[in-house]
């Protein structure tokens, strides 16, 4: 048994999502050998996010300046939107460095089981956004899950009335990758998901 | 056509074998031996070699001999004189391991169309008696291990339904808006849709094989076939979506989706009746074996070689004349193999069949 202090901090760690009960311990016994200052660092790193991020007003993207910088840089285009579940997708496209336009985070998709509906998602600041702002073609990002499908059909529902171009991003091949070695439901899904060629 | 067959079976550490080696004939294998010596472990082995999991348990862990952090079985093939090696290892800490001629595999596929199997258990013999679920279960086990378009459509339907399912009592309980079902009964649609074609086109495929068997098996010219039950078409409306819009009431009110594949039925015909009413016991055993053989058959005519038969504890529920007429069948096939705790219940005018008695997990080969 462990004193009761460290215990706690073995309880507290093993909340964290994807720590078990034998990394909690491990993070717990690595935090107890660190320095009074390497803790310190960390604790106010903490501190420091929770307190400094909130929702960027017009992506709802987590930032710690408002609006984000994304949405404040006067070089991207502001008539494409690109809708994505959560920050990291947005991280995930900023990496292949070819987007140009704004984003939306929706923090999440829709599902019933997971007690997720449209109404828990920043669906109602998305349709503000659109009245307030000129865009003029929204991608949607979702993931190609059965729950990415099914919101990107519910917001279809609701901005193809407005009259906004809407592309779905197709899933497929990953990139680079020679057919040979793809795994066989990569390629079963790419087949399934081709689209015509217009020239 | 490959003639395949193992010759060779090592386990380590599997089950309640220690270390053991056989070497099997490449026709009928029948091992023998009092319940709980360790027969159907033989047969797990072989079955994981095929699927790269056991069809019986679920946790990899129970495998493993009491006491022991690792099992290993490992199989040699002959495909027309080629060799082969497959191979599955299990250890606590790193995991599973499936290789073919020593390089790793990812996927089970790859496996089962090198090393086919099909397991013939007794609680088979009740798949006209039994629920639905076992008959739909019996077209997708193999409909996955052919295709694996199949499966994803299976694998997203069920979460589809899953989560509308969910969605359903929602609305009933919390008032939810009803178009909330939209985006899902069109996934629903899609999936479906096609699920039911992969169906259909197998009972197309396999239905001259049942007939021909169950003709071999009677002896006796009774005509067998069998009716998908289409609950869609059933409700006498050929569109999904307006089928499913029309039933949405009652789905709410009951919180669960009515129509689609999983609820569809496979209907065994004997002279046009229904067998479950109409057939006897034996008739009803006879159409099972003989739906289990163009099974054989089918997978046989799409991989380029004859799965190998598992065929479990099966004879002592069977009569005089169908276990003749089973393993004159089996026969024409490629390597059976077959446990019994008696050994006299195996047709002696069999012939070329090779012995085994197995004995708290060791085996001997009675030559
Ligand atoms: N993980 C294991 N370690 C050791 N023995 C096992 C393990 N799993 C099952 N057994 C033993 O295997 C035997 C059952 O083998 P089985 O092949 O099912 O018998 P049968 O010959 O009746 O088909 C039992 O005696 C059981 O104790
Ligand atoms: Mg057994
Ligand atoms: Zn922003």
């Amino acid at each position: 048994m462990y004193a009761r202090s460290i215990a706690q901090l073995i309880e507290e760690l093993g909340k964290l999502p994807g720590i078990g009960p034998k990394s909690a311990q491990r993070l717990a016994f690595h935090l107890l050998f660190q320095s009074k200052e390497e803790v310190k660092a960390l604790i106010e790193a903490i501190v420091k996010a929770k307190e400094e991020v909130k929702y960027c007003s017009q992506c709802q993207n987590l930032t710690d300046i408002n609006p984000c910088p994304i949405c404040s840089d006067l070089n991207r285009e502001k008539w494409l939107l690109c809708v994505v579940e959560n920050p990291q997708d947005v991280a995930a496209m900023e990496r292949i460095r070819e987007y140009r336009g704004q984003y939306h985070v929706l923090h999440g998709v829709i599902s019933p089981m997971d007690g997720v509906g449209p109404e828990d998602l920043k669906i109602r600041e998305l349709l503000q956004r659109l009245s307030n702002q000129d865009i003029k073609e929204i991608i949607i990002a979702t993931n190609p899950t059965v729950e990415g499908e099914a919101t990107a059909m519910y917001l279809a529902k609701l901005i193809k009335p407005l009259g906004i171009k809407l592309t779905r991003i197709a899933r497929g091949l990953p990139e680079g990758g020679d057919i040979d070695y793809v795994d066989q439901l990569t390629l079963v899904r790419a087949l399934e998901g081709r689209r015509e060629i217009d020239n | 056509m490959i003639f395949l067959f193992i010759s060779k079976l090592l386990l380590s550490n599997f089950r309640n074998y220690e270390k053991t080696t056989i070497s099997f004939s490449s026709n009928i294998n029948v091992l023998y031996g009092r319940n709980g010596s360790g027969k159907t472990n033989v047969l797990e082995a072989i079955n994981i070699l095929s699927r790269g999991k056991s069809q019986r348990i679920t946790k990899d862990n129970e495998l493993i001999m009491l006491d022991k952090d690792a099992f290993l079985i490992k199989g040699l093939l002959n495909s027309n004189g080629y060799e082969s090696t497959v191979q599955c290892s299990y250890n606590q800490g790193k995991g599973k391991k499936l290789l073919y001629n020593g390089q790793s595999i990812t996927n089970s596929k790859e496996l089962f169309s090198q090393l086919p199997t099909v397991s013939f258990l007794p609680e088979n013999l009740d798949l006209i008696k039994g629920g639905p679920e076992q008959r739909r279960l019996f077209l997708d086990d193999i409909l996955v291990v052919i295709s694996v378009q199949y499966k994803d459509y299976l694998n997203r339907y069920s979460k589809v339904l899953y989560q509308r399912n969910q969605l359903l009592k929602d609305i009933r309980k919390k008032g939810l808006t009803k178009d909330a079902l939209d985006s899902w009964d069109n996934q629903l649609i899609y999936y479906g849709d096609r699920i039911i074609k992969y169906r259909y086109k197998l009972l197309y495929e396999i239905r001259p094989f049942l007939q021909k068997n169950y003709v071999k098996l009677a002896d006796s010219e009774e005509t067998v076939t069998f009716q998908y039950t289409n609950t869609l078409a059933e409700q006498g409306e050929d569109q999904y979506d307006k089928l499913l819009l029309k039933k949405r009431e009652e789905d709410i009110a009951r919180g669960y989706t009515s129509v689609g594949p999983h609820r569809d039925d496979l209907l065994l015909l004997i002279n046009q009746q229904k067998a479950r009413s109409f057939a006897s016991q034996g008739q009803q055993r006879s159409i099972v074996l003989a739906l289990k053989l163009a099974e054989v058959e089918y997978l046989a005519k799409i991989l380029g070689r004859w799965p190998i038969l598992l065929l479990d504890d099966v004879m002592s529920e069977l009569d005089v004349q169908r276990r003749m007429g089973l393993v004159s069948l089996a026969k024409l096939t490629g390597q059976v193999f077959l446990t019994t705790t008696e050994k006299d219940h195996v047709p002696e005018e069999l012939g070329s069949a090779t012995y085994f008695f197995i004995d708290n997990g060791s085996i001997q080969r009675k030559d």
